[in-house]
């Protein structure tokens, strides 16, 4: 059986892993892993970049995929992928998000560390009626007796410039990108090229004060 | 404690006339510490009785009286019959700052009172510690070796990474934007890590010819980081600067 390129990272990844006790090819985009403490997961390896809707509804149909593991950093997983696998209690998401589901004890429900406790308290904000996301970054938020948000978060510690580029080539209909790292520092840069390209730049506090306004 | 190191270094001649009034010295003509030899003595109190069993702090303010406690105490006796006599000393030599020991009214009582128990090496001792305690605070040792340096250094470079593993930006509290970690942690950089940092630096600045080439490179990163650093939480600089050269945490290994 001849191992996809795919599967050489997260491989060696899992057997550096503090909480895999053994990680081994069992196709050859399918990797079989027990942890130390919590059940066996199972991994399905794709390149990612530009996902084969197709592709990932077939794999949807097996019943041995924990998680599906896009390799290429940066991956955009259309929210409806996000919904159809969530329905067969598959996820989906990148290298990051499989370290994380490793150090959990068990595969389902798995929401990725940086949108949990943005998820919850978005649930808990009086004026939104319903969230979705869009993608793995990008939440639409509805709220009540006002127009829908689009948000993007950006996890970066120093937010400059750059990292609002990047949200905006990931996100070009967002309205509002969030800085939800607690210890963040936003350049002026980056509020000056927020402002370029018309969208705000709130740090996480701002942006929820923000919600209860009609803004838009 | 540095206050009163400041203070003690500020004083004036008419300052140090009060305080000659004021402190219980022994005065034994000759065997008296001039003005100079109190203010030296003093400054390398830094404020604090130098029997290390006690420290307590010499200058008081109580209500609105401010006032010391101090007295300048022989080691060997001002006179030929006092505690710790040695009649081959001539006047100068015991009003010598070396002969002189600042302690508070209780150590100085007790170390007159139970000579036996408190021989010249004993006090000696005292204030050779008081000093090195107070010289490794500003002054920083060189040392004769890569290993000795290392031991000096390390200390300072574990509780920094230990500091930023438990509280730093990279743990997961970064994905709660609403941790308190972050007061925490902005609390632990003022009272730790740049404190820790400019004593990384000093030490490794005083002990530069034992760097191999290599880690000459490295010192110059961190030199950069540092100040990058110190000017983000100090100076409110929104940029991050140099990042912490990893290879710091292996120079002089």
């Amino acid at each position: 059986m001849k191992p996809h390129w795919t599967t050489e990272i997260p491989l060696k990844a899992l057997k550096d892993h503090t909480n895999c006790e053994t990680a081994f090819l069992k196709e050859s985009n399918l990797i079989s892993a027990t942890r130390k403490s919590g059940e066996p997961i199972s991994i399905y390896t794709i390149a990612g970049g530009d996902i084969d809707h197709s592709e990932i509804y077939e794999l949807g149909k097996r019943k041995d995929i924990d998680l599906i593991v896009c390799i290429k950093r940066d991956t955009v997983i259309p929210g409806s992928i996000i919904d159809h696998l969530a329905s067969k209690r598959i996820s989906i998401g990148t290298m990051k998000d499989l370290m994380s589901m490793v150090t959990q004890s068990k595969n389902w429900p798995f929401v990725p560390k940086e949108l949990q406790f943005i998820l919850q308290a978005l649930a808990q904000h009086k004026v939104v009626t319903e969230l979705r996301r869009l993608d793995n970054r990008k939440i639409l938020i509805e709220r009540r007796n006002m127009k829908d948000v689009i948000m993007i978060h950006t996890p970066d510690y120093e937010v400059t410039s750059k990292s609002v580029r990047d949200a905006m080539e990931w996100a070009p209909d967002a309205m509002v990108i969030v800085a939800s790292h607690p210890y963040r520092k936003i350049t002026g840069e980056a509020y000056t090229s927020a402002g370029f390209a018309e969208v705000d730049l709130l740090s996480w506090p701002d942006f929820l004060g923000k919600l209860n306004s009609k803004w838009n | 404690m540095i206050w009163q190191l400041e203070i003690c270094f500020l004083l004036t001649n008419l300052q140090y006339s009060k305080l000659s009034k004021k402190a219980m010295a022994c005065t034994r003509g000759k065997a008296s510490p001039n003005s100079h030899t109190k203010l030296r003595l003093f400054a390398a109190s830094g404020g604090y009785c130098q029997n290390p069993d006690c420290n307590i702090a010499l200058f008081e303010n109580i209500d609105e009286n401010e006032f010391h406690i101090a007295e300048m105490a022989h080691i060997f006796s001002a006179s030929d019959d006092g505690p710790r006599a040695d009649d081959k000393m001539t006047e100068e030599e015991r009003g010598h700052f070396d002969n002189l020991i600042l302690l508070c009214p209780t150590c100085h009582t007790k170390i007159d009172k139970a000579e036996s128990s408190y021989p010249d090496k004993k006090i000696i001792s005292w204030k050779q510690d008081h000093t090195s305690k107070i010289d490794d605070l500003f002054n920083v040792k060189t040392f004769p070796d890569r290993q000795s340096v290392r031991k000096a250094l390390e200390p300072f470079l574990l509780e920094n990474r230990s500091i930023f593993n438990k509280y730093g930006p990279e743990t997961d509290e970064q994905f709660n934007p609403e941790t308190h970690m972050v007061n925490i942690w902005m609390r632990k950089i003022l009272s730790n890590i740049i404190p820790n940092n400019r004593t990384i630096f000093r030490l490794i600045k005083q002990n530069y010819d034992l760097l191999t080439p290599n880690e000459k490179d490295v010192f110059v990163q961190y030199k950069q980081h540092m100040e990058d650093f110190e000017a983000k939480h100090l100076a409110s600089a929104l940029e991050s600067g140099e990042r912490f050269p990893v290879e710091i945490n292996d120079l002089y290994k």
